[in-house]
């Protein structure tokens, strides 16, 4: 049975009107965010996260994302496959992930570029803004 | 022995530095750079960002709808240059990668090129 993917409640309430965040606070912003959706779709988040911004890019890293069967795929020597599922993943997260951050930092994404590596497992969700979030 | 070596570039002369390594790299194999590239780090990660990438052989199959196949090629190519790219980074670090995380994206056409480090730098 599925179910539909739970609202992100964290800065839900978040209005235009809202002073900007920066720094280290929309940081922690987007991380809560990106753990969030993560969370609501695959059932599990990372056991770490960590956000960065410079200019206009986002810069959000999770570790251990993997899923217990997919690491037991990867020990088989299929960290390809997995490698893949985790991109479809991604993509189909990207709208939620987008609209996140351009929520949070009130600019738009132009691009988002999603990935991973199986082996420490980390993966990386890249945000480029058409400009410098506002608070900074 | 190169400066490098000697002295330990930080800040942003250590990513401008960083930058030049990533783009000469992308010279060398596909026989012409980005338009641009910037690059920054915190802590134990490093990313380059590099625009303007793709060739317009490229370009034309991206116009058809053939963005993913782009995309692709694109990851094969990054796949090659990996070993050079870690390389570099680690020389001018002073740290291992413990992971390369490379991705593209057709339309802005942008490159990343992620670096995680076994340390802060």
């Amino acid at each position: 049975m599925f179910h539909e993917p739970r609202p992100i409640m964290r800065d839900l309430n978040r209005t235009l009107n809202d002073a900007p965040l920066k720094g280290g606070e929309l940081n922690a912003a987007v991380t809560s965010a990106i753990v969030g959706i993560h969370t609501n779709h695959l059932g599990r988040g990372p056991s770490s996260a960590s956000t960065f911004h410079n200019e206009n890019v986002v810069a959000v890293l999770m570790r251990d994302v993997m899923t217990q069967v997919e690491k037991t795929i990867s020990r088989s020597g299929n960290g390809h496959a997995v490698s893949n599922m985790r991109h479809l993943y991604q993509q189909t997260m990207a709208d939620e992930f987008k609209a996140a951050v351009e929520r949070l930092t009130g600019r738009s994404v132009v691009a988002f570029i999603s990935g991973n590596h199986v082996d420490p497992d980390i993966a990386v969700e890249l945000f480029i803004l058409d400009g410098a979030p506002g608070g900074d | 022995m190169a400066i490098a070596e000697q002295v330990p570039l930080k800040g942003g002369e250590l990513n401008q530095a960083l930058g030049s390594a990533v783009v000469g790299i992308y010279r060398v194999y596909l026989g012409r750079g980005p338009s641009s590239a910037s690059t920054f780090h915190n802590d134990d990660v490093v990313v380059v960002v590099v625009r303007g990438v793709m060739s317009h052989a490229e370009k034309t199959l991206a116009h058809s709808g053939s963005g993913d196949d782009v995309t692709n090629m694109r990851q094969l190519l990054q796949q090659t240059m990996e070993a050079d790219f870690r390389s570099a980074v680690e020389r001018l670090t002073g740290r291992g990668v413990i992971a390369f995380i490379s991705g593209d994206h057709v339309d802005p056409d942008i490159a990343v090129e992620t670096f995680v480090l076994d340390g802060p730098i």
